[in-house]
């Protein structure tokens, strides 16, 4: 149990961690869970793999600044490259990472043909499928 | 491009590409991209417009939107698939772009396990920027570019000479010069039109060197040029049959532009597509 000394005590800065989720946080809304989950996660993996910051820091040449505001979830389409390292170091799936971030669709729903295009990207889903009909045609005519 | 992509990005990106060149052993250019693919066992196959697929594909989704389809990567299959390009330029760039997806670590590592669509479309959009970067820094092999024109003369003329030794569309190295250049200047891309009068030029973008926009100000990005502004007249005069380059001198600065008044050397240039303009201050 977490002691609520911890936010009266005006000397001791509030370092949260996975286990002030399980007492604080009151699951109603799974969604709402989620957003939660993300303000933690990298932070605790962090701290449960026993990795400081400056040593993080210096493996995914990124500043103090960077790191903090990615374990506060402030996280973009900019940090992908920031987010394959994290899980390279931490031992974490770069797309589950991806997936938790709002970055991508979720595991279960990806895609069984797996390429990248160089099309426009703000082509719609039935456009997608259709090119994927088409390279797969042309894979299958090339083996 | 490289605008949107922090410096961590690019520094990671050029890193790459150096490592690309060493490994390859490619230290001239134009770039080899048979070299590059072959020496990680990277296969591929170009398709065309008339392969019996094509015509189903452009069938279903539009001929304008199948003819964006430049390229793609299958990484599980080590496979690309470009579209065989008239423009041989161009399909070197579409080569680059592929090879970043799988160069660039967290492209592949996110390849093997879903597809680019299964990205929302901002990653998507982020992933593209930076195959293109990449594209653009091994088709430039890193600095080696900018360095040949820090070397020569700040001229259309030039650049095209540099196109050629680079096997790179004259738009990009245009691009890429002055994006790096330290010299001042700056480039305006149009879209152009034919009427009864003549040509018509509208603004697609504008590109500023370090210094220009401290030297000159800047250029009106809203502004057209119709038959009788004198870009335009020289454009209808020599440019009609698009035999070469051409430099005039004139005074930048109206009243739709924030821009100093200032006399610069104009050259212009236009393709099938776009016309140029390379202006420096005289």
């Amino acid at each position: 149990m977490m002691s609520k000394d911890l936010f009266t005590d005006k000397e001791k800065k509030y370092e949260p961690s996975a286990s002030d989720l399980r007492d604080e946080f009151i699951i109603n809304d799974p969604a709402e869970y989620v957003g939660e989950f993300r303000k933690f996660f990298l932070k605790w993996v962090r701290e449960t793999k026993g990795l400081s910051k400056s040593i993080v820091c210096s493996k995914c040449h990124v500043s103090t600044n960077e790191l903090d505001r990615v374990e506060k979830g402030n996280i973009s389409e900019k940090d992908m490259m920031f987010l394959n390292k994290l899980a390279d170091i931490y031992g974490l799936s770069y797309p589950y990472l991806l997936a938790l971030f709002k970055l991508a669709r979720r595991p279960q729903k990806f895609s069984a043909v797996k390429l990248a295009a160089y099309h426009a990207t703000d082509i719609d889903e039935a456009t997608q499928n259709k090119i994927v009909e088409f390279i797969s045609k042309l894979k299958g005519s090339q083996q | 491009m490289a605008g949107y992509l922090s410096e961590s990005i690019k520094n990671s990106i050029d890193g790459q590409v150096d490592l690309v060149l060493r490994e390859t052993s490619i230290v001239t250019p134009p770039v080899n991209y048979n070299i590059i693919s072959s020496s990680q066992g990277l296969n591929y196959n170009l398709f065309t417009e008339q392969d019996p697929y094509y015509d189903d594909f452009a069938k279903q989704i539009g001929k304008k939107e199948a003819e964006k389809l430049r390229g793609v990567l299958l990484v599980e299959d080590k496979h690309i698939f470009l579209k065989n390009e008239s423009y041989s330029k161009r399909l070197n760039f579409g080569f680059g772009h592929e090879l970043a997806h799988w160069h660039l670590e967290w492209h592949r590592q996110l390849l093997y396990y879903c597809s680019e669509f299964d990205l929302s479309l901002k990653a998507r959009k982020q992933l593209e920027r930076e195959a293109n970067y990449f594209a653009s820094r091994l088709g430039f092999m890193n600095g080696l570019f900018n360095q040949h024109v820090a070397d020569s003369d700040l001229s259309i003329r030039n650049i095209k000479y540099l196109s050629d030794t680079y096997d790179m569309s004259v738009e990009s190295c245009l691009r890429c010069a002055v994006d790096n250049e330290a010299r001042s200047c700056a480039l305006i891309v149009m879209d152009w039109s034919k009427n009864d009068k003549g040509y018509e030029f509208k603004v697609n973008y504008i590109l500023y060197s370090r210094t220009f926009k401290e030297e000159c100000g800047l250029i009106s990005r809203t502004q057209s040029f119709g038959p009788e502004h004198e870009m335009t007249k020289i454009m209808n005069t020599f440019l009609g049959m698009m035999t070469g380059e051409y430099t005039f001198e004139t005074t930048l600065g109206d009243s739709n532009s924030s821009s100093k008044s200032k006399e610069i050397i104009i050259e212009v240039w236009r393709n099938n597509y776009k016309a140029f303009a390379l202006v420096k201050p005289k």
